[in-house]
């Protein structure tokens, strides 16, 4: 278990820079989630730490100790890839030892870590079989207990569950966060599902372009997103975003409906914002704007209805069944304790 | 529509085999009959007898040039498969400066024909004393199949993905480490394509051998094979059963190898 504290760290191929100065301070034995869209540079953050990308500027600490030019096998992490990569011409149970011969650990501490790692992870039936007869699920398990093993400071995880199907991805979340409270080893976990980080994270990072974006708990970053990127990242069905200008304590829309502010925003008078609302933020009600229903899609356990007011088209999920049809008129009426606002410059939330 | 495309395809094989194995059948069929059935025409075997591998082995020095081929062989391909696989992974993974260019210079190589390689050969090795010497031609050899398994080698640790070896190195392994215990195990399929084929450049060789060796007891087979023609006075016979133990080598290399070079494991570590 150790703390991981990243110092404006920056990664350049070339002329080309990737990582623009990111920053986080990792807490011992905290579970952190970098999320982002594709290309955003969490892969190469995280490989930086591992040790495989040599870092352009900026400070990576594991404890108290820099680093930046320590070899990976020195670091003591541990990393699960995206291909998992397990050595195919090795059994399952060698594959899992073999970090542990290499550092010349004794065959009966050998045998020991491997039973308890295979014990844990539900491994035991396949130590000796070879990776190619294993399923995907059953893979991604090896990879992890290769990890496990070695009882590393720091675990990395490259998008471990992106390879499988929707159903066993729930499962091994829930079966890797109560790893996680099991080991109590710090976890760094890169993944661009926004549901994955929700669920798993002690913290998120929220990267775009090299940049982090915010830095903090997930319910946290959920209720208070610090720009409008973020705010239309995470949370799914994604935030509604509508254009207009504050007046009179009112926000009036560029193409439609306004809505109600609470006081705290009299002070923005005539600024022009961003209007975001969560798409369960709104409720409906007599008193509301009209709106014509375009799409409804239930899921079961809850109904997304998209609504027209004006050009401008949001999203409204309700728990309750309601009987609609594409067409109806709905009043809608915006949570305004729930609303978040953003400078429609500086994209900062206000 | 299912069936018949699947049939178009071994009908094709098996007309294509024809001629491919013929002249093997004719050669163990001549090599297994008496002398004197050989010149009659017939398509089946017309006497069994194994009097033409004891002539040969009795009457010819072929055990002793079938053994310095052997050397020759097993000595240059081992160099090439170690040659290979390492000067392989180091074009596919250092940053050597211009190492296309180094590359592309080893396969220009290849497109020189043996006999104008065998000429600075000899001006060399007869400086070192290396002519007439097994040793040498196992060295002259390496040029003929060297170029070629270093491509090959090349491109195929450049296909394999890079995260094995980061694996590796996460769990301890030095570079040569990475390279001996988790690189080599993977590339066995590509080394075994690789020996096979450095295997029969050199036991195939006949211009080499001729400009290097001098010494009949130092001849390799093909070489002893021309002579035999004349040594025989035409046996035929003895020299299909020559002809077959030639043979013999580069079947078994290709039969056992087979299974190797099928065995598709270089990706089953992997996620899909
Ligand atoms: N070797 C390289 N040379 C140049 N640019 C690179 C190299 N590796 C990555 N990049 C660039 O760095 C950026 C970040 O890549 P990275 O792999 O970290 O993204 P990511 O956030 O992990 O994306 P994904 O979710 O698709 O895996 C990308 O724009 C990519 O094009
Ligand atoms: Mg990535």
């Amino acid at each position: 278990m150790a703390s991981v504290a990243i110092e404006q760290v920056r990664k350049a191929y070339g002329s080309l820079e990737v990582i623009h100065g990111a920053s986080i301070e990792i807490n011992e034995g905290e579970f952190i989630v970098l999320v982002g869209p594709s290309g955003c540079g969490k892969s190469t953050l995280l490989r930086m730490i591992a040790g495989l990308e040599n870092i352009s500027g900026g400070t990576i600490r594991i404890g108290s100790r820099v680093v930046n030019d320590v070899p990976p096998k020195d670091r003591d992490i541990a990393m699960v890839f995206q291909n998992y990569a397990l050595y195919p011409h090795m059994t399952v149970r060698a594959n899992m030892a073999f970090s542990l011969r290499l550092r010349k650990t004794s065959q009966q501490e050998i045998d020991q870590r491997v039973e308890r790692a295979a014990n844990i992870l539900g491994l035991q039936p396949y130590l000796a079989r070879y990776p190619r007869e294993l399923s995907g699920g059953q893979r991604q398990r090896v990879a992890m207990g290769r990890a496990i093993v070695r009882d590393p400071d720091v675990f990395l995880f490259d998008e471990p569950l992106s390879n499988l199907d929707a159903k066993l991805r729930v499962a091994m979340r829930t079966e890797l966060k109560e790893l996680h409270q099991r080991l109590k080893t710090t976890i760094i976990y890169v993944t661009h599902d926004q549901i994955e980080a929700m669920t798993m994270a002690d913290k998120i990072v929220v990267m775009q372009g090299g940049v982090v974006e915010q830095f903090g708990r997930p319910l946290d970053v959920y209720d208070r997103p610090a720009n409008l990127f973020v705010a239309g990242f995470i949370g799914s069905p994604a935030m509604n975003q509508i254009k207009g200008r504050i007046e009179n304590g009112l926000f009036v829309a560029d193409n439609g409906p306004s809505f109600d502010l609470s006081a705290d925003y009299a002070k923005f008078n005539g600024c022009r914002v961003v209007y975001g609302i969560r798409p369960e933020d709104i409720v409906f009600s007599d008193q509301g704007a009209p709106a014509q229903v375009v799409v409804i899609e239930p899921t079961g356990s809850e109904t997304q209805i998209i609504v027209r007011t004006g050009t401008t088209d949001i999203s409204v999920v309700c728990r309750e069944r309601i009987a609609v049809r594409p067409g109806d008129t709905l009043h809608l009426r915006p949570l305004a304790d729930k609303v978040h606002l953003f400078d429609e410059e500086t994209e900062r939330r206000l | 529509m299912a069936e018949r495309r699947s049939a178009l395809p071994k009908i094709l094989i098996a007309v294509y085999l024809i001629p491919v194995l013929f002249p093997f059948y004719w050669m163990l069929k001549s090599a297994l009959e008496t002398p004197a059935d050989v010149y009659k025409p017939r398509l089946w075997l017309g006497s069994f007898t194994l009097e033409n591998f004891d002539t040969l082995l009795r009457t010819t020095n072929f055990l002793v040039t079938a053994s310095n081929s052997l050397k020759a062989a097993l000595i240059s391909s081992v160099i090439v498969v170690v040659c290979s696989g390492l000067g392989g992974y180091a074009l596919a993974r250092t940053n050597i400066p211009r190492k296309a260019l180094i590359a592309q210079i080893v396969l220009f190589s290849y497109m020189f024909p043996e006999v104008l390689l065998g000429i600075p050969f000899f001006a060399l090795f007869q400086k070192l004393g290396l002519l007439n010497s097994i040793w040498g031609l196992a060295i002259a050899h390496v040029t003929l199949s060297l170029p070629f398994g270093l491509w090959l080698m090349w491109q195929f640790y450049q296909a394999l993905p890079k995260s094995y070896e980061e694996a590796a190195e996460i769990d301890g392994a030095s570079k040569f480490q990475t390279f001996l215990l988790v690189m080599v195990p993977l590339s066995i399929p590509a080394l075994t394509a690789v020996f096979i084929f450095a295997f029969a450049a050199s036991w195939n060789d006949f211009v080499l051998g001729l400009m290097l060796i001098r010494d009949d007891q130092k001849f390799t087979l093909p070489i002893a094979m021309s002579l035999f023609v004349q040594q025989m006075e035409l046996n035929w016979a003895v020299i299909q059963a020559a002809n077959f133990l030639l043979a013999l080598p580069g079947l078994l290399l290709v039969l056992f190898g087979r299974k190797y070079l099928v065995r598709g494991f270089q990706t089953s570590g992997l996620a899909n």
